[in-house]
């Protein structure tokens, strides 16, 4: 586990690895200071596995609610019959 | 049926996003019938409403936070929860230094590989409080930026950030005892809130 202040630029202490984890794995941070926590994350013990569970856990978010460009058509008729009611004329083959 | 020369800008920019739409419905509401119903809601509250969308705004996420306030509405008791994370993420941070030390012991870096990822990331997402899940819906799950999320949630972007640390804590937490309930991690959880025992 590393420990200094955050005035040293070339280390870092891990509760402050910890507070700026997601600003990391969201690559909000300045590259300097990216560059710092990437070896920390990569050589702390402590740290480690928590960047990596927290990196692979965001990763695998999206695929757990899928996109797909296919409305169910049964949805789609249901949009387009309310709007019908409010007196929408357009066309859902392009929808 | 010819379409209204209105009604056709409205096929093009907000009927175009409806398979966004559908997908943030159904990750805010985690019931596809509510998620239905919800969409129907929007696409009619944006047809009344769509004279006074303003020309050169964002369709998509004029839609999503149309989508979550009816989301809110339905679910007036949730969004009650008031949002504690206070706009700074430091409030976290020692317990988040915490976490860390009992990561290794708690087998977190193999808990991915040991649960069934995505029924379990999807229950614990459910667990986590409105006011924190829309934001990380949003980033997490539909991709938009800091920005874009805090103009549809209509929160300064240092609010979003800190929603969205307290999301991604709550999930981990939520993750935890899916995984202990599974019986495949130590019942150990390490502190997740902002209160430092």
């Amino acid at each position: 586990m590393s420990m200094t202040n955050d005035a040293m630029p070339s280390m870092i202490t891990c509760e402050r690895s910890a507070r700026a984890l997601f600003d990391f794995i969201d690559g909000r941070l300045p590259a300097a200071e990216m560059s710092v926590l990437r070896v920390h994350y990569e050589t702390c013990q402590a740290c480690a596995p928590h960047y990596e569970f927290s990196r692979r856990l965001l990763s695998m978010i999206p695929d757990t609610v899928p996109f797909d460009s296919d409305v169910p058509s049964d949805l789609r008729a249901r949009i387009i019959a309310s709007l019908r009611e409010e007196g929408y004329s357009g066309s859902d083959s392009d929808a | 049926m010819t379409a209204s020369p209105r009604d056709a800008e409205f096929d093009a920019k907000v009927l175009a996003a409806l398979p966004h739409v559908v997908r943030f419905a159904r990750a805010l509401a985690h019931d596809d019938s509510l998620a239905d119903d919800l969409v129907q809601e929007t696409y009619l509250r944006a047809y009344r409403s769509w004279d006074t969308f303003k020309e050169g705004l964002d369709a998509r996420r004029w839609l999503f936070t149309i989508c979550r306030n009816v989301f809110l509405r339905i679910r007036e008791r949730e969004a009650r929860v008031v949002d504690t994370s206070g706009g700074d993420a430091e409030l976290e941070s020692l317990a988040a230094a915490l976490e860390h030390v009992d990561a290794e012991n708690n087998g977190m870096r193999d808990l991915l590989d040991r649960i069934e990822v995505g029924p379990a990331i999807r229950k614990a997402l459910a667990a986590v409080p409105e006011v924190y899940r829309s934001a990380s819906i949003l980033v997490d799950v539909q991709g938009e930026s800091y920005e874009s999320a805090a103009e549809i949630l209509g929160v300064p972007v240092g609010t979003v950030r800190s929603r969205l640390f307290r999301a991604r804590r709550l999930l981990q937490k939520s993750l935890y005892e899916y995984a202990v309930d599974a019986g495949i991690a130590p019942i150990a959880v390490p502190p997740v809130s902002g209160v430092v025992a």
